[in-house]
């Protein structure tokens, strides 16, 4: 219910991009049924192409980015959430008061994160070619560093 | 110790990174702020896992109990740091864990485990033990989170932990009168002369005689010297022959169950009126007992019923394996019988022709085989119910007494009537 309302409250001014949501929306019920994390993880990669196709199409403010971060942010705890109770992954149980306070603590880091990091980027200005291109190898270094990290831990 | 990545990392990670990669193709900051936080996440998830160092202990507070009974397990979780940790056990069916733990240190009580907070954890907790049985839980293991709960650890350990868990049996008051007693001082009047209580003949005075036994009143009417021959009380030899071949899954209420509970309680009576008892397994493999007295053989009966269990066996050799010792001359045999394997009826049978004393509780099995709605099911039914009725009336034509224990019934009524039986069969 969470993805749907993120995803369709960023297709909202654009009713071709509804379609993608609805395949993310169907994808992650069928991942939850399922029990599937990696049908999950596919409705999640499916909402931020939707979410960025939006974002293209300019039907996403700004303004309403952070709320949309700690929307996704909801999503994602309350599905992890959903395959840890019905014991489709193995973790601890919490007391449902513990878990709640700490999805609200990062929630509310999430908001403050993304705010700040959209109020850099308007400050900013629109990005040259440069900083795209600078931009995209940063991104691609902080994935080599995550995977590295992922394949140490793991 | 076993790390898994939580299906968190891996969606923070797809978001993120696609998010990131997207925001700074098409130039869309507001994807690259979605990003960040959850690349923010990740990262410092990654960089702050460790290893933590986990020991943890278990103890039964007290490791014999009866069923019904509630027993406290005292877990000990030492970790670093401030950790919840859920601590799950091989938690065998038959003990459960009560849904309302008392101990305060208690956060959620799960279906094999509880979760505790704390670096050192000792927590009590109540299991209820639902069924007989020894219990031997193999392991306890500690499940917690790490690294901003991207990941999740669990470690395992052995658990030195047994519990025995003995049945919860009627009392009975009056027991199976044996043919033959034996030569120990008991609760039963011997059918032979001796010295005693309980009052068996008159007979002439003999030199060696003791004057106190002298029956003064007799001797008054002047026709020579009379003293009094008595009964000795005695004790007899009980060989318990429990049939444990029917098989039974354990934690189902089946035939095994009523067998165990009826022999630990015929058991237990006859071991409180002085009689030695003796135990013969008989599943696979045939297992026995010699014939003792007191609460510690009690407890041998009790420990080895526990142990029932059916392993297949290729060399069967039937009663014949049980040594002679074990089955000491004129012994009063009680069968403990489903009436389902003919290996035990026939060695039922067998026992009666060496000349012992054999008397049959039967435990029905009808009620735990489920019935069939087709025709065809309902005449095999009613063909093996046909079988039974010659199995038992052959029991009757080799003399022996054979008694229906239906559950939820009184054993002791069961006894009562098959001894009321044999006393009128007696007389006749």
């Amino acid at each position: 219910m969470l993805t749907g309302a993120v995803v369709f409250s960023a297709a909202a001014a654009a009713p071709p991009l509804r379609l993608i949501a609805v395949v993310a929306v169907l994808t992650m019920a069928g991942g939850l049924v399922a029990g599937s994390p990696w049908l999950i993880t596919v409705a999640f990669g499916v909402t931020v192409v939707e979410i960025g196709l939006a974002s293209t199409a300019g039907s996403i403010s700004p303004a309403w980015i952070a709320a949309l971060a700690v929307g996704v942010f909801l999503a994602v705890e309350a599905s992890v959430a959903a395959l840890e109770m019905a014991g489709d992954v193995i973790a601890p149980r919490e007391p449902a008061a513990h878990r709640l306070l700490v999805t609200v603590s990062k929630a509310g880091v999430v908001w403050a994160v993304a705010t700040a990091v959209a109020l850099i980027a308007v400050g900013a200005g629109q990005p040259g070619t440069f900083t795209r291109i600078a931009g995209v190898a940063a991104a691609a270094a902080v994935l080599a560093s995550l995977t590295r990290l992922v394949e140490r831990r793991t | 110790m076993t790390t898994h990545t939580s299906p968190r990392l891996r969606l923070y990670l797809v978001v993120g990174v696609l998010s990131m990669i997207g925001g700074f193709a098409i130039g869309s900051s507001a994807l690259v702020a979605l990003s960040t936080p959850f690349l923010l996440m990740s990262a410092v998830g990654l960089l702050s896992v460790r290893d933590p160092v986990v020991t943890m202990g278990a103890a039964f507070d007290n490791d014999r109990v009866i069923e019904g009974d509630e027993v406290h397990l005292m877990l000990r979780v030492d970790t670093e740091g401030r950790a919840m940790v859920s601590v799950s056990l091989d938690l065998p069916p038959g003990l459960s864990i009560k849904p309302v733990q008392d101990d305060p240190a208690i956060l959620v009580v799960l279906e094999r485990g509880v979760t505790v907070r704390g670096s050192h954890a000792l927590v009590e907790v109540t299991l209820t033990c639902d069924r007989w049985g020894a219990y031997r839980p193999a392991w306890i293991q500690a499940t917690y989170r790490k690294g901003m709960s991207l990941f999740v650890q669990t470690k395992r350990s052995f658990a030195d932990l047994e519990l025995r868990v003995y049945p919860d049996v009627e009392t009975l008051r009056r027991l199976f009168e044996p043919v033959e007693t034996q030569l120990g001082f008991g609760d039963l009047v011997s059918r032979r002369k001796g010295d005693g209580l309980e009052f068996a003949d008159l007979r002439p005075f003999a030199p060696g005689d003791d004057f106190r036994r002298i029956n003064w009143r007799v001797t008054a009417s002047g026709r020579g010297i009379w003293t009094n021959d008595r009964h000795p009380e005695r004790n007899s030899d009980v060989v318990l022959l429990v049939d444990t071949l029917a098989p039974s899954r354990r934690g189902v209420p089946g035939v095994l169950d009523l067998a165990v509970k009826a022999a630990a309680a015929v058991a237990a009576a006859h071991l409180a009126r002085h009689d030695r008892v003796g135990l013969i397994s008989f599943g696979e493999p045939i297992r026995w007992i010699e014939a003792g007295m007191g609460d510690v053989q009690r407890y041998r009966i009790l420990d080895t019923l526990m142990e029932s269990h059916v392993r297949r066996q290729l060399l069967w050799r039937g009663v014949r394996i049980v040594p002679p010792h074990a089955l000491p001359p004129q012994a009063l045999v009680v069968g403990i019988t489903p009436l389902l394997d003919e290996r035990s009826i026939s060695a039922l049978s067998e026992l009666r022709g060496r000349g012992f004393d054999v008397r049959i509780v039967e435990v029905p099995p009808e009620e735990f085989i489920a019935g069939s709605e087709s025709g065809t099911g309902d005449l095999a039914r009613r063909i093996w119910l046909l079988e039974r009725e010659a199995t038992r009336s052959r029991f009757a034509r080799h003399g022996i007494p054979l008694v229906r224990w239906e559950p939820g019934t009184s054993l002791q009524a069961a006894l009562v009537s098959i001894e009321r039986r044999e006393r009128r069969a007696r007389r006749a």
